[in-house]
């Protein structure tokens, strides 16, 4: 049998829940999700962190014979492209300056 | 290697991790199913490390493991069965404290599984498996048709989730067998949901992407069932058990819904991210 005071409690602990969600909050949830869909990527690839980072070196390195080119600014990422682990590169051009 | 089974459904309850309620679940789906007329056996297959025996209080029950009918010291696997105390129609199958893992081999798995088909005629197999992707999932899984993911909405849950849904898909793969994968997320909080501090029913649906049998709640009420060796579905009281109760009738077919949020007055946090007083999580 449910006491009283358990069901006075039970709606309290409701009442503090409800008073909780109006205040702001920092969700860390998305950053789970983000930081989940990175981990997948890595354990499920064969592409290690430290390959990932030597080749990113490695266009930079050809990059950089571009003057055209901010190898500096360059992003390397892994990402999954219709069920396909691929490595998507981001290579910033230098805006003509008039 | 798959068990020949015609009516039986062989399930085995895995997770990667630790710790996020695989036995629990094992155990409270198994009397589910054996509460509506099914016979069911349940398999610890955690050699070294059991907790079925324990989770319903039959620890003083056994008279032969898995492990002493693999050396030839037990001659017939019907006398493994432990019939459950409160259930008629549930039986364990407890294995050794003392071996460990590499004792029970993959095929050794198959030909009990088998042998307990074509002696026993139960409904179900459920095999609880030991955490980790090593030889004891491997010989956990061998015997399977339907395999029952447990995770927590957790990044390291779900990380290791992901891990053995690698494997099995590798499984499938390479042997042809046919393999059900069901998700169950459990230990999830409501408020924790709702406030962004805790992974949502649709995010570890998106990242691990397989069907989901259950969602259970954090609850209290689980670890005195523990302590009492009475597990948590028959508590009726318990949000916990009610879960486990119609996971064991959503494998009947029952059709229950489940929900796709868990998150409280979703609704209410929508307005106020609208006008602006809460900060809306990023997508």
């Amino acid at each position: 049998m449910l006491s009283h005071a358990e069901t006075i409690l039970n709606r309290m602990r409701g009442f503090q829940a409800f008073v909780e969600h109006l205040l702001p909050t920092s969700p860390t949830a998305a950053t789970a999700k983000k930081r989940l869909q990175m981990l997948k990527l890595q354990d499920r690839g064969t592409l290690t962190p430290r390959e990932c980072a030597e080749l990113k070196r490695q266009i930079q390195e050809v990059c950089a014979a571009h003057g055209g080119i901010n190898a500096d600014e360059l992003d390397l990422r892994l990402d999954n492209q219709d069920g396909r682990i691929a490595v998507i590169a981001s290579i910033p051009v230098k805006a003509a300056v008039d | 290697m798959e068990a020949k089974s015609r009516q039986t459904e062989v399930i085995v309850v895995t997770s990667g991790k630790g710790g996020v309620g695989k036995s629990t679940t094992a155990a409270n789906v198994g009397i589910g199913l054996a509460k509506r007329g099914k016979k069911v056996i349940l398999i610890d297959t955690d050699t070294g490390q059991k907790c079925l025996d324990a989770i319903l209080d039959l620890e003083s029950r056994v008279v032969y493991n898995l492990v002493e009918w693999i050396t030839g010291e037990c001659d017939d696997v019907s006398k493994l069965l432990v019939r459950d105390k409160r259930m008629d129609s549930l039986f364990l199958i407890s294995t050794s404290q003392t071996k460990d893992k590499k004792d029970v081999k993959p095929e050794d798995m198959v030909r009990l599984v088998n042998e307990l088909i074509a002696k026993e005629e139960p409904d179900y197999i459920i095999l609880d498996c030991p955490a980790g992707i090593e030889e004891g999932f491997k010989t956990a899984v061998a015997p399977a048709n339907h395999v029952i993911l447990v995770t927590n909405p957790e990044v390291t849950a779900v990380r290791g989730c992901d891990r053995v849904i690698g494997k099995l898909r590798a499984v499938v793969k390479t042997t042809g067998r046919q393999l059900k994968m069901h998700l169950v997320i459990n230990k999830i909080d409501r408020v924790q949901v709702t406030r962004g501090e805790l992974l949502d029913i649709g995010d570890v649906l998106d990242v691990l992407g397989v069907e989901l049998l259950g969602v259970a709640p954090q609850d209290m009420r689980v670890s005195a069932a523990t302590n009492e060796g009475k597990p948590i579905i028959y508590d009726s009281g318990s949000p916990a058990g009610t879960e486990f109760d119609n996971i064991a009738r959503r494998l009947l077919g029952d059709v229950i819904p489940l929900p796709k949020t868990y998150a409280e007055t979703a609704w209410l946090r929508r307005v106020l991210m609208k006008l602006g007083i809460l900060r809306s999580s990023a997508a």
